[in-house]
């Protein structure tokens, strides 16, 4: 069989054109190298990237989590991964995957692949979900205040009319003793059912209250945060928020609903995250640490427009609310669920912004038995 | 039963000391009540030539309240209807009102709204009724007249004058004059504005303040 002459390999091209983009990012986290298909996607040149560090095209609200993962990188021999949000040349926004391995002092070399389009219809999908389950909750949350009403209404409709008509009867004076009583009595017994049905409704919320703190477990708080930590950064990433988390070590462990702390955290951060809608600076930090008392103190900080003053003694009450369409009953219900744990949950007035603190007793030496 | 002289008020509620608290208050009308715990035994009970008007709550174990309202309508019942709820459910209150209910109570009510309300059925029911025989009687009356006479009856309540539905009619003035006095007693007018009510009132002559007003609308 004959051979045909083979041209030689041009490695270079193969690097330049290949259908993924390749970096090499040196220690310092400057692009060593970047071929033509990566450095495409930001709308330049290779020769224009090079040199220059790479986090000067990493979206703001992104950089922190750049940086861990250059750190994250060095450290470890396995494949590293982060989706990252970018910026190119002329502005528009995309998000990137990245995937690198760094050995010994080489550079890091990482892939790099466009994943915008996937990504933005996942964002889509995240919020849909969150819009329908707000609905759900509002419409269960309608539903039950409806049929209340009807229940109430239904009996105190007929105290106002036996009222009336034991009025009529007074100022007429024609009325015999048992028309006037028998009046009277119906208004009594429909108001005492009244009463009943507030009485079934408490009995109702104390169940609903009873079952909440039988699932309660003695956790430490980086697990209470773990549970809805993967909503609230989804939720912060969506709406361009830069999220830190800073949890001290010296914790001590909580007994607690984890279902109910975790929508307190939720419910804080999301308040946060829409207040912030549209801000340039738009930064929100988690922080845990002991108070005095020996609690556990969390606090959530934004950089939004923050409390004004005159709705801060109303800002707990429920039915209290700014927001279009808003129930007004997230703060209410937050801190129902802060105090049945023992703990407190405020807000301040810091000069700028919007800083809402709650506690949580540590967890007394009891509580491991439940 | 007399079905002319008297109005009754048909109340329809699922709670018992409801009913019996709005039976009380409707006393003072002096009138007769008659109250149903379903919107059914109030359908089997209602007779359709009794005036009057219902009271109905909305919502009911065994038919809403709308389709309650849409039994009557295809029925012609010209009973005015109240509806009375518990529920702020404001959309079908409104559909209720579009649909020609006549008011809308919203529980808890006072004794003196019930009563303005009820008043104000029982007031446009009597208009109603009345109107409606006496449109039937003045019916009655025209197909009394003879066809010539019946001509005769448009044209004089269209504003012409004897010489004139002579011309039309190509009929001698004395005897348009005949026919005259004939319809005036038949339909038992003791003057020409008694006339016009009455063409009205049986539709052969549209009362409008348009151009065309006093059109002879033909046969």
């Amino acid at each position: 069989m004959e051979h045909p002459l083979q041209p030689p390999v041009d490695y270079q091209d193969l690097f330049d054109n290949a259908p993924l983009g390749y970096l090499l990012l040196d220690a310092s986290g400057s692009i060593e190298r970047i071929n033509q298909t990566g450095a495409a996607l930001f709308a330049q040149d290779a020769e224009g990237m090079t040199g220059r560090p790479f986090a000067e095209w990493v979206a703001d609200a992104d950089r922190e989590r750049f940086d861990r993962y250059r750190r994250r990188l060095r450290e470890s021999d396995e494949m590293e991964k982060l989706f990252v949000r970018v910026r190119t040349r002329h502005g528009e926004d995309l998000t990137v995957w990245l995937r690198g391995v760094a050995s010994g002092d080489h550079p890091a070399r990482l892939s790099l692949i466009d994943v915008s389009e996937e990504h933005n219809s996942a964002r889509q999908q995240r919020y849909l979900q969150s819009q329908l389950t707000h609905l759900a909750r509002r419409n269960m949350a309608g539903e039950f205040a409806a049929s209340l009403a009807h229940e109430l209404n239904q009996p105190l409709g007929t105290v106002v009319l036996s009222c009336d008509a034991a009025l009529r009867f007074l100022s007429e004076g024609g009325a015999d003793r048992e028309e006037f009583s028998g009046a009277l009595s119906q208004a009594r017994e429909a108001a005492l059912y009244a009463s009943s049905v507030i009485g079934q409704l408490r009995e109702f919320l104390k169940d609903g209250e009873r079952d909440a703190q039988a699932a309660r477990r003695t956790v430490p708080l980086e697990q209470v945060v773990d549970t809805v930590l993967a909503l609230i950064d989804a939720n912060a990433r969506d709406n361009d928020v830069a999220l830190s988390l800073d949890i001290a070590d010296t914790l001590p462990p909580v007994h607690v609903n984890l279902i109910q702390i975790g929508q307190v955290l939720v419910n804080l951060t999301h308040n946060s995250i829409e207040a912030m809608a549209g801000l340039d600076e738009a930064r929100l930090s988690i922080r845990a640490r002991p108070d005095r008392q020996g609690r556990v103190l969390v606090s959530v900080e934004d950089t939004g427009p923050g409390v004004s003053a005159d709705i801060l003694d109303r800002l707990f009450n429920p039915f209290q609310t700014n927001k279009a369409g808003g129930m007004g009953m997230g703060l209410a219900i937050s801190q129902n669920i802060i105090e049945a744990h023992g703990g407190e949950l405020w807000a301040e007035r810091p000069p700028s912004g919007a800083l809402f603190c709650f506690t949580l007793p540590a967890a007394a030496r009891g509580d491991h038995e439940h | 039963m007399n079905t002319e002289a008297e109005q009754i008020i048909h109340v329809v509620d699922d709670d018992p000391p409801f009913l019996a608290a709005i039976g009380r208050a409707l006393e003072v009308l002096e009138l007769p009540v008659r109250q149903y715990p379903r919107a059914r035994q109030c359908m089997e009970a209602l007779d359709p030539d009794q005036g009057g008007c219902l009271i109905t709550d909305l919502r009911m174990p065994d038919l809403d309240g709308l389709g309650f309202q849409q039994w009557l309508n295809e029925r012609h019942c010209p009973l005015p209807v109240i509806f009375i709820t518990g529920h702020g459910d404001t959309d079908t209150a409104v559909k209720a009102l579009k649909r020609g209910a006549l008011d809308f109570l919203r529980k808890p009510f006072r004794e003196e709204d019930l009563l303005a309300c009820v008043r104000k059925a029982l007031c446009l029911e009597r208009e109603n009724r009345q109107r409606a025989r006496d449109e039937r009687e003045a019916r009655r009356r025209f197909a009394e007249l003879t066809p010539r006479e019946q001509e005769v009856l448009k044209l004089v309540v269209a504003g012409c004058a004897n010489k004139v539905i002579a011309r039309h009619l190509v009929i001698s003035p004395r005897t348009v004059e005949h026919h005259r006095k004939h319809v005036m007693l038949k339909m038992q007018a003791r003057s020409t504005s008694d006339l016009l009510t009455l063409a009205v009132l049986c539709g052969v002559y549209r009362l409008s303040l348009d151009d065309d007003r006093g059109e002879y609308l033909g046969d």
